[in-house]
């Protein structure tokens, strides 16, 4: 089971439960976020994660420890967001930058920005990895 | 046209509607918890950590990271081994 069933069932839990939830996604969301995980990684051979909280200062130096966590972090791609701050980060592993250069990271983090911006935070983060995905092209 | 009927048509009946409308949209707007997250407003929920198979991450995959807890892997005596070069990490930041 992927983190994503796991947290889906957990929300869908909650959801029949209590009103705190351990996400900020409903159960459709969810699906559409699993899938689109599932599917960049078995296309491209590359690890996505999306990090949705609140990331320490400096940012960007917290979203690559978070990065580096991740069991390959050379192949990982993490999406760190924080809706608080409104600050999205990129981090993209050794390996995954050759195949996903920082221009086209940056190209993906203006479109999901723009999604979250209007308050779509799974609508951007699915468009943003599919973006990262098409780029990173086939393993 | 009396002054009663004058008062009826112009003031009443478009008092009742506005308050009959306001009043469904009042209703509306409460109906359930809105989990949506919206532009400036707080943003209360636990962190979130998704991977798509759950051997990638070396933690616990679904608790994701408590907020305020520190990394281990941030210590520079970690960096050596397997652990990527600094500044060999690539991407991108933005705001909205």
């Amino acid at each position: 089971m992927t983190v994503g069933e796991q947290a889906h069932e957990q929300s869908s839990e909650s959801t029949r439960t209590s009103a705190t939830l351990p996400g900020p996604f409903g159960t459709r969301q969810l699906l559409r976020l699993d899938e689109a995980l599932r599917l960049a990684d078995s296309a491209t051979g590359l690890a996505f994660s999306i990090y949705v909280g609140e990331l320490e200062e400096p940012t960007r130096e917290y979203a690559v420890t978070l990065h580096r966590q991740l069991t390959d972090p050379d192949d990982a791609v993490l999406i760190a967001v924080s809706p608080n701050q409104r600050v999205l980060e990129v981090v993209t592993g050794a390996e995954a930058r050759k195949r996903i250069p920082d221009r086209d990271a940056k190209l993906a983090a203006l479109s999901m920005v723009a999604s979250f911006g209007g308050g779509d935070l799974a609508g951007g983060l699915v468009s943003g990895i599919d973006q990262l995905a098409s780029r990173a092209g086939r393993a | 046209m009396s002054v009663t009927n004058t008062v009826l048509f112009f003031v009443v009946i478009p008092a009742v509607i506005v308050l009959v409308v306001a009043g469904l949209a009042m209703i509306g707007g409460r109906g359930g918890a809105d989990r949506r997250y919206r532009p400036g407003r707080q943003f209360d929920f636990s962190p979130v950590w998704y991977v798509s198979s759950g051997d990638r991450s070396t933690g616990t995959p679904a608790a994701a990271l408590p907020a305020g807890t520190e990394p281990t892997a941030i210590e520079s005596t970690n960096l050596g081994g397997g652990q990527p070069r600094p500044g060999a990490t690539g991407g991108a930041s933005d705001r909205w």
